[in-house]
């Protein structure tokens, strides 16, 4: 049943997870082909707001993906898969799965190209503990986007409102929290009031 | 041989399968042998409920008209040519009952009934022999008009 | 409205292996015991219905009845407020998935994954559903005219409902659940799938609960009819008991008071000397007893299906609108 699921995700989506795929493994290329020519502060400040871009993308992206799970459902009003002979739980489990196995296709793409490029590029260290934690943050934030957005658009009539109020629940809300001026790139991603500005300082320290 | 059944009628609809069933064999429209439509053709043809032709094809039987051959279906029984006759005599006795009472509910008398008969049968072209060709019965009851 | 049981409950027999009227009562296909629901304006009350095996039950009702809200009830969609549902002998409540897995249902609407091919909805639809009989899935889609290369949004109604149907069959179910499943076809495309159910009825001995307007249609296959008003169910019976209990009386004019009747007015109308009455509860032996009352009873009439069904529910209406009043 979760291999059909998967199956069907896929015939839905393939052209989303392709270009998702393309996306995605070209940025940390484009990243190192940017850093290779040596760094000033400047450009260093401008690397880092493009990690930061990149993982506002991921994101956001996974947010998107976990909202549009249900769109088939939302059309028909939720009466053919409701009436399928399957438990609700279950249900939900196995779609749940099943969107998730593309995009974690997506960022284990990301990650991939990361690490190639760590590989074969020299990146300074500080480069914001690149690829380990990053990789670990761009997973982390994008699990959790596509989680929210799921259980959100499940309940909700409009998907785009669920997809919303997750990234401005990831985005907005700590840098207000934090009242941070300035970066807001870094604000909201560092606030400790962000859960990711707390994933990102353990893995920081992991990747140290 | 094409069946056809009436579901407004107030006759039930395993009646109006055994009726018919039994009037083709008293006018030798099938005979000794015949195959009879499985259960489930009939039904989809008719478009009713597979219970009900069950039902008409366990009347038949249990009457002696059909048997059944395991594995094969229904089949028409050899009718001696004294039950035959007295198949039709019923068949006729349904119609003409059928036909008096209507008459009579509108009013009519035996003796206009009678004339009448001797009436149409004198006109009819042949003197019934093309009765064949005629259109189908109406329906069983007409509905009159309130007064 | 109260609930008026036009039958006894039925006895305990074992119901023929082939013709008659199935009246089981013994592990009925399908049994809901005081189903309640309020739905937004809408309540449904108390609704208790059997379907036993084997049977045809064709469930009737004016729009709003609450028809399409049992059905839904029935396979989990909704759940009641209060009441029981059993199908195939499996709790609809505890065991929603398992008892779903014995159904075959066409909803009023059917929605399915629009974005995917008819062929690959068939695909899909298997994996859920262990007895899927893939040989007789390819064959009812050839009786039915499905075109497995068409995507599901660009099917028509008339051809989303022979899909729906495709799909509740091709899984050979010991049930089948019909919302309106001939609703907005041409008669050419109700023939083929009233024909399909009816082939498919005989060969599995499946019981059938199916609502629909198409009275005249129901009649020429049902065995039991239950009768669906304002929420509630107001008659549950055989068909033939149905019909023989429902007539219209010709009587002359001026007869007498209507609270020594041993049957049910449902109405009565003047017509020149006559009044016409449409009665429930009639038996033949009756028109003795109205005799004895005075009563000069001109005529009997039969009715059919659909005119039972109208004089009982516009006697209904009639009675709402007498206490209101």
């Amino acid at each position: 049943m979760l291999a059909e699921l998967i199956r069907a995700e896929w015939d839905r989506r393939a052209v989303g997870v392709l270009l998702m795929l393309g996306v995605f493994l070209a940025i940390p290329l484009r990243y190192a082909a940017a850093l290779s020519d040596g760094l000033s502060d400047d450009e260093l400040q401008a690397a880092q707001r493009f990690a930061w871009m990149v993982l506002m993308a991921v994101v956001a992206a996974a947010a998107v993906w976990g909202a549009q799970v249900w769109a088939p459902e939302r059309k028909g009003r939720w009466g053919y898969t409701l009436s399928l002979p399957v438990g609700r739980v279950r249900l939900f489990a196995l779609r749940y799965a099943a969107g998730l196995a593309w995009l974690a296709l997506v960022v284990a793409a990301l990650a991939a190209a990361s690490y190639t490029v760590a590989a074969t590029a020299q990146l300074p260290r500080f480069v914001y503990a690149y690829p380990g934690s990053f990789t670990a943050w761009v997973a982390a934030e994008s699990w959790l986007a596509y989680t929210a957005s799921f259980v959100l658009a499940a309940r909700w009539e409009q998907p785009g409102r669920a997809a919303l109020l997750v990234l401005l629940a990831l985005f907005v809300l700590p840098r207000v929290a934090g009242g941070a001026l300035g970066s807001w790139a870094w604000a909201s991603a560092t606030s400790p009031l962000s859960p990711f500005g707390l994933v990102s300082e353990v893995t920081l320290l992991l990747g140290r | 041989m094409l069946f056809s059944i009436e579901a407004s009628s107030p006759v039930p609809i395993y009646a109006q399968v055994v009726a018919q069933v039994r009037a083709a064999i008293a006018a030798g429209e099938l005979r000794a042998g015949d195959a009879l439509p499985s259960v489930r053709q009939m039904a989809a043809e008719l478009r009713v409920n597979p219970n009900t032709v069950a039902q008409a094809y366990r009347e038949l039987e249990h009457e002696g008209l059909t048997y059944v051959q395991r594995g094969q279906g229904t089949f028409v029984a050899e009718v001696g040519p004294e039950r035959l006759a007295g198949e039709r005599t019923q068949v006729a006795r349904a119609l003409v009952e059928r036909m008096l009472h209507e008459a009579f509910r509108l009013g009519l008398t035996p003796a206009e009934m009678r004339d009448t008969v001797d009436a149409c049968l004198a006109t009819l072209p042949g003197g019934g022999a093309r009765a064949a060709t005629l259109p189908a019965d109406p329906p069983a009851s007409i509905a009159i008009p309130f007064t | 409205m109260d609930r008026i049981s036009l039958s006894d409950p039925p006895t305990p027999e074992a119901a023929p292996a082939r013709g008659g009227v199935p009246t089981s009562a013994a592990a009925p296909a399908l049994r809901t015991r005081g189903l309640s629901r309020r739905l937004g304006g809408f309540s449904l009350r108390d609704v208790s219905l059997t379907v036993p095996v084997g049977a045809v039950y064709g469930l009737l009702g004016p729009n709003g009845a609450g028809k399409t809200t049992t059905l839904r009830l029935v396979m989990g969609l909704l759940r009641p407020d209060a009441g029981e549902v059993e199908v195939a002998g499996i709790d609809g409540l505890r065991h929603g998935a398992e008892a779903r897995g014995k159904v075959g249902y066409v909803p009023e609407r059917p929605a399915l994954p629009d974005w995917m091919t008819v062929g690959r909805a068939m695909r899909h639809h298997a994996v859920f559903y262990p007895g899927w009989d893939a040989a007789y899935a390819a064959e009812l889609a050839r009786r039915l005219g499905v075109d497995p290369a068409r995507r599901v949004r660009q099917l028509s109604k008339g051809e989303t409902a022979r899909l729906a149907l495709l799909l509740a069959l091709a899984h050979r179910p010991p049930v089948l659940l019909l919302d309106e499943p001939t609703d907005g076809l041409d008669a050419v495309a109700r023939r083929t799938l009233t024909e399909l159910l009816l082939e498919y009825v005989s060969d599995s001995g499946a019981s059938v609960l199916v609502s629909s307007h198409l009275v005249h249609e129901l009649e020429r296959f049902a065995d039991w009819v239950g009768v669906m008003d304002g929420g509630r169910l107001v008659a549950e019976t055989p068909l033939e008991r149905f019909r023989g209990s429902i007539k219209r009386l010709r009587v002359a004019a001026g007869a007498t008071a209507e609270g020594s009747l041993p049957f049910h007015l449902l109405s009565r109308e003047p017509r020149g000397r006559e009044e016409v009455w449409a009665v429930r509860g009639w038996e033949p032996a009756m028109a003795d007893a109205l005799a004895a009352r005075g009563v000069e009873l001109r005529e009997v009439v039969d009715l059919d299906l659909e005119d039972c069904y109208v004089e009982l529910i516009r006697g209904d209406a009639r009675k709402e609108a007498a206490h209101a009043g």
